[in-house]
């Protein structure tokens, strides 16, 4: 059997490859990185260590997502114009949040169990858990209208006529700038923070307030997964954190599973793949609560 | 932190984003103009070369 050498330890190359086709599965079914699936293959299954996870982990998913995006182009669900908008409040949003996050590391800390973690973190962690709690449950409390998501409230409806709007070239109709720009600098600041990504809040924003349909949200959340990917590899190989031996041999699963992901999505209902989001959403608030708690005990 | 570093983060996530926002969109909105017009002139192109094609051939 092969093994590759990580962190002073020898692993199976299929079990990672089986860990990148997963990943690679989830991303092209719901159009995320796909950490919140390798993270816990790699790093709690197989006891490989975290910075390395995390770094290779951004890396693989430029192959994953590009791949996803080549196969739903084909649908020609993919708007490119929304992705870019969208990764540009991202970029800004992590610039100043890995800024603020230099600026406040004499924060107090929080005890417990006798050890200790940062507040900051701690309280944006636990934010950033409620957020995936409340939006989940949103979504698997709406009651749809045949395939497609309930019409807005009277807030929403207000929040998306903010001006300056843009028209959708290639989905039609108009989207507040701010409505999609906002959030995404949001996210991209805890981002930014925190050290993960954040394309699970992206599906959400584009579905309920972009207003774009189900696929063409998930494709076009996949391009901006693609974008994040690259800014992040970018700062992880500076700091050494990236593994390209180990990146490659999660890319040639992710590769493939995000094709097989994303030919799943264009053949499911578009009801459907909201619940398995919301299901998805869950899953990842108790991921970062596991990651919050590991710290302490 | 000092004021002015402060300021500049402000403006880099409230000004960029949506300055980038409505550049992305001026954009792509001239392109998809321009598109149909191209899109035209290479099918004229086609045309005139399958026709030239069939008259020579």
């Amino acid at each position: 059997m092969v093994h590759i050498a990580v962190g002073g330890q020898s692993f199976f190359i299929g079990w990672i490859i089986l860990s990148g086709l997963a990943a690679g599965l989830g991303s092209g079914l719901f159009g995320i990185g796909g950490a919140v699936i390798l993270t816990p293959l790699l790093h709690s299954l197989l006891g490989l260590p975290l910075p390395v996870v995390i770094g290779t982990g951004l890396c693989q998913m430029i192959a994953a997502s590009a791949s996803g995006v080549m196969r739903f182009r084909k649908s020609g669900v993919v708007d490119y114009q929304v992705a870019l908008m969208a990764a540009g409040g991202n970029l800004a949003g992590v610039t100043v949040g890995v800024a603020i996050s230099e600026a406040l590391e004499n924060m107090p800390q929080v005890t417990f169990h006798g050890r200790s973690a940062p507040l900051d973190r701690v309280a944006i962690t636990g934010l950033f858990i409620a957020a995936l709690v409340l939006i989940g449950t949103l979504i698997l409390l709406e009651k749809p209208r045949g395939d497609n998501p309930p019409p807005p409230g009277r807030f929403l409806a207000a929040l998306r006529r903010i001006p300056p709007r843009a028209r959708l070239v290639r989905t039609g109709g108009e989207a507040s700038i701010p409505l999609l720009v906002f959030p995404t600098v949001l996210v991209g600041l805890v981002s930014g923070m925190l050290g993960i990504g954040g394309s699970v809040f992206v599906v959400p924003l584009l579905i309920y307030g972009v207003g774009l349909p189900t696929h063409v949200a998930i494709a076009t959340s996949l391009l901006y997964a693609l974008f994040t990917g690259v800014f992040g590899t970018i700062e992880k190989a500076i700091t050494g954190d990236v593994m390209l031996s180990l990146a490659i041999l999660i890319m040639i699963g992710s590769t493939v599973g995000s094709q097989i992901g994303a030919i799943l999505a264009m053949r499911t209902r578009a009801r459907r793949l909201r619940k398995a989001f919301g299901v998805l959403l869950f899953v990842s608030a108790v991921m970062m609560a596991w990651k919050l708690c590991s710290r302490f005990v | 932190m000092n004021g002015l570093r402060l300021v500049g983060y402000i403006l880099l996530c409230l000004v960029v984003p949506i300055a980038w926002g409505v550049i992305t969109n001026l954009v792509f909105n001239r392109l998809s103009a321009r598109a149909p017009a191209a899109k035209k002139e290479n099918n004229d192109a086609s045309r005139v070369e399958s026709l030239r094609q069939i008259w020579y051939i």
